[in-house]
């Protein structure tokens, strides 16, 4: 399955409650979509998060977003590139 | 061990004796052993020798241990201490197996067990010599000293078993006084014995009273008479009995003598004598900070009463007389629930507004007048980093001495931070010194830690006070009352600064110390004081550390007026002395133990009445600032307030999460837990899964996970049955941060889910609202359409019994739409999709409006409505303009393409390449085959098959990997269109085949299933026609 990025920026820095809630919202979401969480990123300032998923396209992540009314910065599909290759 | 040290051995030499009552003491051949410094240890060995019965280790571990370190650890490290004290020369006094531990009393004297077996059959069976033993061995309160403010059931065994004492040694005395009563002189210690030990009873001051009439010692009797008048007005609100009244009769009441000896004169501070040498190490060290090169931390350590605040003082003033400034701060033994206490007090004992300036807001979590919006965001790091800054800034003009006193109660934050700022200014004109209590230092693992981590780094410089010499005392005791008798000072204190000052005052007033530890004289200079006074200092006491007038106004019922002259009183007893206190002017005790001496002075009873109101009062005083809340907590605790003391706790918890003292709010939410049994469920569950969340959130029960675990899960289902719903959506919230914390992020995500279905079984408006998203979720995919219009019926029902009118909610006109959408029913789904439009205006939802708008242009598309959706296109542009960077622009671009290639606008087809090539950019694959699919159909009725094809299988392929059924029946639909067109209908059945079910309800949209009706008619008919022409071939020619 493809990799999608999601971009965030929060201002103020966003705190572990705000993910939560988030996450609780979004989950059925993204099941829904068959888009499956891989692993996320966040600042040390709590300011930037990137979180990656694998979905079938970017518009079905960017779907579930939006229906869960969590903000996003973009969205968008990847190739992931690692040492093996 | 203040008292005249025992020389000698035992009746039996070697035996072994070990003495709870008072100080706990083992005695082994004679010589008194040095026991750990543990306090617990210690109080492990008295709970085990007291009680004579094996306990499962559980048991001990759940008595002292309790809290995040591991207990069972604790317990078998403080065995192995107490053996090493009692087993020996054969003998094992302590046996343990995996599961249980006792103590034998194999060749062991115990004066606790020995006095109570003396009254067990009753005080008048005994003999004398027995009662005379036990009387004697009463040398204070049964292990006197070992308060576990933490540990709560020791603190319920201890409570109970000292009562007991109090008891036998209430009837012990008794019996003596009777047994004596022919001889007043021998009966008279036994008398005033008994008065100490139950100062309410009546009949013992009558007692006394007599005895000193008899002895001719009027005006004593007299003093005996009030004090005791007093305490019944005061403790018990009575009036003398008959037989007090009668015992004052025969005393006749002598004109006062003038008091022999000096008359005490207002209290200066005592001349600090015999400290030559350590003073010439203060010069060096003032003189090392005012040359920029002060590097070690001074360290006074020594027993209560030594003289270290003294010293202390007197750095103080050398500091200041070379031009510096001086920060002082103590902690205090009540105060380990308020983080950084001392420090916060050290800095606010100056000024230091102009050298604070640029670190305003990082010290506003600490300091929070610094800075009036709100608070600082910030963390430990940058605060303490602060601190550091600040008081290098202050000593950047002069030379600056921090002092800290009595460190062995500094809160673990405060340690920390002392740690952090020595090392960060080092070298320099900072100077930082600190007295501790030797003994209690080693109970403190937080300041040790970092007291040992500077030793090794050569960073300490250890003064340890030694008691006085005889010619020190003598100079002392002098100073006081200089025609007193300074070689009997001398053996009474064995060289104890305090010690000796008050066996000064004592000898000066009566002649002779009527009480043989400090605490008793302390106690009996204490007892002299007038009414008012006396009444005071109580509440002085309680409240454990420095206050100011305000605070004392409100807890008692004395006026203003009374309470300044009691204040004065005191400060020219040298009680108090003025100080600087949180709210400005303030008083402190002048020595820590006047305070306890004073405090023991009060009943069970009235001690709890006492923390009660002061509890309340400061509960009051504080509002909304939870600065006072570990305070609060304190009292509250000791005042049997069990809502109030965990409330308390809770905000003196979280407060401490604020200031990022974690190990402090694990602590303080410890102490909260046996209040919470005693609250009734509703007030009960909330505070309990509060405090749980604050251990989970302080990181601090990473050993325990587990255990805390199970707990959080306890409540929660407590609360669940309570249907607490949003409580126990915080408990799960707790169990997800736990999960997350120990690595299970499975269990953390579906903790999360759980919350979240917690907080929407609260509302039912809420739980309206979520069905309806998740019905219009399911109505965009175009999955499990029949459960969606399940849901939207729920809700619809949910709505209307809540009285909330459907028409105005946006979630549910929206899956409205779909739905009917879906279904085919083009005009209500129309109406709806309108609705939800100006709903979605009315809130501002650009993105609702901008989907409303997208809806509708594909419904003119499906329509064949061009003009229409171009229509809509233009009123989609803008909204999606401004969108960022989203998709709704490319998304937008597409349909507009696509509505002009419908329309046969020119030059469509170039605009409709380049938007299909950017919705592939943005990988929208849902809306990339819609607008292929749809283009393809143009295409196919204008008999471009190739092209036609070409899109067909791309929006095919597109709809597959996202898995739009219904999107997929169409492009098939249109490839058998195109195959049907090129004359292969067998090709078109096999595309259709593969669509599979079309006749179950709501299978696919309405739109596709006639597409695909319409197809295989179609392919029905050419078959059929295929079929025919077949047969005409295939008829034999006529003749």
């Amino acid at each position: 399955m493809p990799r999608m990025i999601v971009e965030y920026v929060f201002d103020p820095p966003a705190t572990e409650e705000q993910f939560d809630a988030a996450a609780a919202k979004l989950d059925p979401c993204l099941e829904g979509r068959d888009v499956q969480w891989v692993r996320s990123f966040v600042s040390l300032d709590r300011r930037r998060r990137i979180c990656v998923f694998d979905a079938p396209d970017a518009e079905s992540v960017r779907e579930s977003y939006r229906s869960a009314g969590v903000r996003f910065e973009r969205v968008w599909s990847a190739e992931e590139i690692t040492e093996d290759d | 061990m203040w008292g005249p040290r025992c020389e000698g051995g035992g009746p039996l030499g070697k035996t072994l004796e070990i003495r709870l009552l008072g100080e706990l003491e083992v005695v082994h051949g004679g010589r008194r052993v040095a026991l750990p410094a543990s306090k617990k240890t210690r109080a492990l060995l008295g709970y085990l020798v007291a009680t004579g019965t094996p306990h499962l280790r559980e048991r001990l571990c759940n008595l002292l241990w309790q809290g995040p370190d591991d207990p069972r650890a604790a317990l078998r490290w403080s065995l192995t201490k107490i053996r090493s004290l009692l087993d020996g020369g054969g003998v094992r006094r302590i046996v343990a197996d995996r599961e249980r531990v006792a103590f034998e009393a194999t060749s062991v004297e115990c004066d606790w067990l020995a006095a109570r077996a003396a009254v067990a059959g009753g005080a008048t069976k005994a003999t004398t010599e027995a009662l005379r033993g036990a009387a004697a061995s009463f040398r204070g309160e049964l292990l006197e000293g070992l308060d576990l403010a933490d540990a709560y059931l020791w603190h319920e065994w201890c409570v109970s078993e000292r009562e007991a004492a109090r008891s036998v040694r209430t009837q012990v005395l008794t019996a003596m006084v009777e047994r004596t009563a022919a001889d007043p002189e021998a009966a008279l210690p036994y008398a005033r014995e008994l008065v100490r030990a139950d100062p309410m009873s009546e009949a013992a001051h009558a007692e006394v009273v007599r005895l000193l009439t008899e002895l001719g010692r009027k005006q004593e009797a007299e003093q005996q008479y009030e004090t005791c008048r007093r305490i019944l007005a005061n403790e018990l609100g009575a009036k003398p009995s008959a037989r007090l009244i009668a015992a004052r009769v025969h005393a006749p009441s002598d004109p006062p003598r003038a008091e022999s000896g000096a008359r005490e004169a207002p209290q200066a501070l005592p001349p600090l004598v015999g400290r030559d040498e350590v003073l010439r190490e203060l010069d060096t060290h003032v003189e090392g900070a005012t040359r920029g090169r002060a590097e070690q931390m001074l360290l006074l350590t020594g027993e209560p009463g030594i003289g270290k605040t003294r010293v202390l003082q007197e750095l103080a003033t050398k500091m200041r007389a070379a031009g510096g400034r001086v920060l002082r701060g103590r902690a205090f033994e009540a105060e380990m629930v308020r983080p950084y206490g001392p420090w916060i007090d050290a800095l606010r004992s100056i000024s230091i507004a102009e050298a604070a300036g640029p670190l305003r807001a990082e010290l506003a979590p600490m300091l929070p007048e610094l800075q009036s919006a709100g608070e600082g965001a910030g963390d430990k790091a940058l605060l303490f980093d602060a601190v550091a800054r600040l008081i290098a800034r202050l000593s950047e003009a002069t030379p600056v001495a921090v002092l800290l006193d009595d460190i062995q109660w500094f809160d673990e934050a405060s340690a920390a931070l002392l740690h952090f700022v020595a090392r960060a200014v080092a070298p320099s004109r900072v100077l930082f010194a600190c007295g501790a209590r030797g003994e209690d230092l080693a109970e403190n693992v937080a300041v040790v830690r970092v007291v040992r981590a500077m030793q090794r780094d050569g960073r300490v410089h250890e003064v340890a006070l030694a008691p006085l010499d005889a010619s020190a005392t003598a100079v002392l005791a002098r100073a006081i009352h200089a025609a007193v008798d300074s070689e009997r000072v001398m053996r009474e204190s064995l060289g104890n600064p305090l010690f000796a000052l008050e066996v000064t005052r004592a000898l000066a007033r009566d002649g002779a110390p009527l009480s043989q530890s400090l605490l008793g004289l302390i106690s009996d200079r204490l007892a002299r004081l007038d009414e008012r006074a006396h009444e005071l200092v109580q509440w002085a006491a309680a409240l454990g550390r420095a206050f100011d007038l305000d605070v004392l106004t409100h807890v008692t019922e004395l006026s203003p007026a009374e309470i300044v002259d009691a204040l004065e009183e005191l400060e020219r007893r040298g009680i108090l002395r003025p100080c600087e206190a949180p709210g400005g002017a303030g008083y402190d005790f002048v020595h820590d133990l006047i305070r306890v001496g004073a405090y023991r002075q009060l009943s069970a009873s009235r001690r709890r009445w006492v923390h009660l109101r002061i509890a309340r009062a400061l509960h009051e005083l504080a509002g909304t600032d939870t600065a006072l809340a570990g305070d609060v907590a304190h009292h509250a605790a000791l005042g049997g307030d069990s809502g109030l003391a965990a409330r308390a706790c809770l905000d003196a918890a979280e407060r401490c999460l604020r200031l990022f003292a974690n190990d402090e709010a694990a602590r303080v939410a410890d102490i909260a837990t046996p209040h919470l049994a005693k609250l009734p469920r509703e007030t009960r569950l909330p505070l309990h899964l509060a405090l749980l969340q604050v251990k989970a959130v302080s990181g601090r029960w990473l050993q325990r996970t587990e255990e805390l675990y199970r707990e959080l899960t306890r409540v929660v289902l407590e609360a669940q049955d309570a249907g607490l719903d949003t409580d126990v959506a915080r408990g799960f919230h707790t169990m997800s941060l736990l999960q997350r914390d120990s690595g299970d992020f499975l269990g953390a995500r579906e903790s999360t889910l759980r919350a979240a279905e917690a907080v929407r079984t609260a509302d039912p408006l809420i739980q309206a609202r979520q069905l309806s998203s998740s019905a219009r979720c399911l109505g965009l995919l175009e999955r499990e359409m029949d459960r969606a219009e399940a849901m939207l019926g729920e809700a619809e029902r949910i709505m209307m019994s809540a009285g909330a009118p459907p028409l105005g909610d946006l979630a549910y006109q929206w899956g409205r739409a779909m739905l009917a959408l879906y279904v085919g029913d083009e005009a209500e789904g129309l109406a709806h999709l309108e609705r939800t439009l100006v709903l979605a205006r009315r809130e501002q939802d650009r993105w609702v409006e901008s989907d409303c708008l997208i809806r509708l242009v594909e419904v003119e598309i499906d329509a064949d409505r061009p003009s229409a959706a171009l229509a809509r296109c233009r009123e989609l542009a803008p909204v999606a303009a401004k969108m960022g960077d989203g998709s709704e622009r490319p998304v937008a671009d597409a349909l507009d393409a696509l509505a002009r290639v419908a329309a046969c606008v020119p030059g469509a087809e170039g605009h409709l390449a380049r938007a299909l090539a950017r919705l592939r950019e943005i990988d929208a694959k849902g809306m990339l085959s819609y607008v292929l699919v749809a283009a393809a159909q143009i295409d196919l009725r204008a008999k471009r098959l190739d092209a036609a094809r070409a899109r067909a299988e791309e929006g095919l392929h597109a709809a597959e990997v996202v898995d739009r059924r219904s999107q997929v029946a169409l492009a098939r639909s249109v490839l058998a269109g195109v195959s049907l067109a090129q004359g292969d209908p067998a090709g078109a059945a096999r595309h259709l085949d593969a669509v599979g079910e079309v006749d179950r309800r709501l299978a696919l949209s309405a739109r596709a299933r006639a597409e695909v009706v319409r197809a295989r008619a179609s392919i029905e008919q050419a078959l059929s026609s295929a079929r025919e022409r077949r047969n005409e071939e295939e008829r034999p020619c006529p003749e």
